[in-house]
């Protein structure tokens, strides 16, 4: 239909991954309205897109989209203060996986680790790659990701640490670290 | 490199890994809700088996409170002048109205091992019922020397009486208490006294309360 410039398209778009859309841009803002808002932006984008873009898979596509401007606007959106939505949880985590981000940044900020975390996720269980998406990617929150695994919250807040030591201790192997 | 940088980039892995966790999440989320779904029914059913059979838990506890070990032989009787042979000349329930024109069915409870009354003393307790004529039943229960309190046995048994149809009256000096419930058989009225010393607990289904009264005070008088 995107191939096709039927506006319908966005319609369908809507009803089919309109839930799934709302709750990753939920988790991260935090904000109803906010995340309807980012979700349109997405539909849009989406429509101006494909073509030439064919995606693989409409879904992820969609996803990363709705991740990526619901960054983009609460990072807009943040005052000095922090927040504290998922978002915020999972980047105070993260930082624990940086060493030294001033220095780094300097040297390597062109440098995109998408390949070497790729790599890293392979590496993982299923279901060890399940909890790390979940929280890093989704911004699902701890207790939720729990009761999905159907497991203790101190069991997936322990996997969780293991990986972020894991992940950092990757990182480092392949030479982004200080 | 930053956390934030890190948090973006995490934005691009593999489409396949995006997809894993949604799907199997979704079917984890769906596996939980029937998960959920057949705890709560399992509950349920429980909850409901246990009020089923509450009041026959009820009835049977209140029966082994009687029928201890040492009285396990039950000596039967179905003629009234048969029965009247061996209570003794005191007992009140050679009062029961009008039971020569009914059929009785009577049951004394006595030690094991008992062949033939000798002495009514060993006696525990004695379920008789009267059946008239219409098909009106009275059924007793006498329970000797036992210190339960007919006042406490009524508010005991709250599941099995309504307790706001405990009514309290004295007929012929014995005070008597009044209760409607339900039994296997329906709705019943029932009447519970001590007397010299025993329990007797006195009920029927065709009985209306006022129906009950007239005949607890012909069977006191």
């Amino acid at each position: 239909m995107y191939f096709n410039r039927n506006e319908s398209a966005i319609g369908e778009t809507a009803k089919k991954y309109g839930k799934y859309c709302l709750t990753i841009s939920e988790n991260i803002l935090r904000n109803r309205e906010d995340a309807e808002e980012s979700v349109n932006d997405a539909y849009m984008q989406t429509w101006n897109s494909i073509p030439p873009v064919k995606p693989s898979n409409l879904r992820a596509f969609l996803g990363k989209i709705v991740r990526n401007l619901s960054l983009n606007r609460l990072k807009a959106q943040r005052t000095k203060k922090r927040g504290s939505g998922e978002y915020d949880l999972a980047f105070e985590e993260l930082e624990e996986v940086i060493t030294s981000p001033q220095s780094v940044e300097e040297l390597v900020e062109e440098i995109s680790c998408r390949d070497f975390i790729n790599k890293w996720l392979s590496t993982l269980t299923p279901e060890q790659r399940m909890v790390f998406v979940g929280r890093y990617w989704y911004f699902d929150s701890v207790s939720e990701i729990s009761d999905k695994m159907n497991y203790s919250v101190s069991k997936t807040k322990m996997l969780l640490l293991r990986l972020r030591g894991e992940l950092k201790e990757y990182l480092e192997n392949e030479g982004i670290h200080i | 490199m930053n956390a934030n940088k890190l948090l973006y980039d995490i934005n691009d892995i593999d489409d396949a890994y995006v997809i894993e966790y949604a799907e199997r999440s979704e079917a984890l989320k769906a596996r939980l809700v029937r998960r959920r779904i057949r705890t709560w029914s399992t509950l349920a059913a429980c909850l409901v088996l246990i009020v089923l059979c509450m009041p026959l838990m009820i009835n049977m506890i209140q029966s082994a409170r009687f029928k201890s070990q040492d009285v396990d032989t039950v000596i039967r009787f179905e003629s009234f002048p048969e029965l009247c042979k061996v209570l003794p000349e005191d007992s009140a329930l050679l009062n029961i109205p009008d039971v020569r024109n009914a059929k009785i069915s009577a049951k004394l409870y006595c030690p094991k091992g008992t062949k033939k009354i000798e002495d009514f003393e060993t006696v525990k307790m004695i379920d008789l019922s009267v059946a008239y004529k219409k098909d009106v039943e009275v059924f007793f229960n006498c329970v000797f020397n036992e210190e339960i309190a007919a006042e406490e046995y009524v508010k005991e048994s709250e599941l099995s009486f309504f307790p706001e149809s405990v009514k309290q009256t004295v007929i012929a000096g014995t005070e008597v208490f009044f209760a409607e419930g339900t039994g296997p058989n329906g709705t019943k009225h029932l009447a519970a006294f001590n007397y010299n010393g025993d329990m007797y607990k006195i009920w029927c289904y065709q009985f209306e309360l006022e129906e009950m009264v007239t005949y607890v005070t012909a069977f006191l008088k």
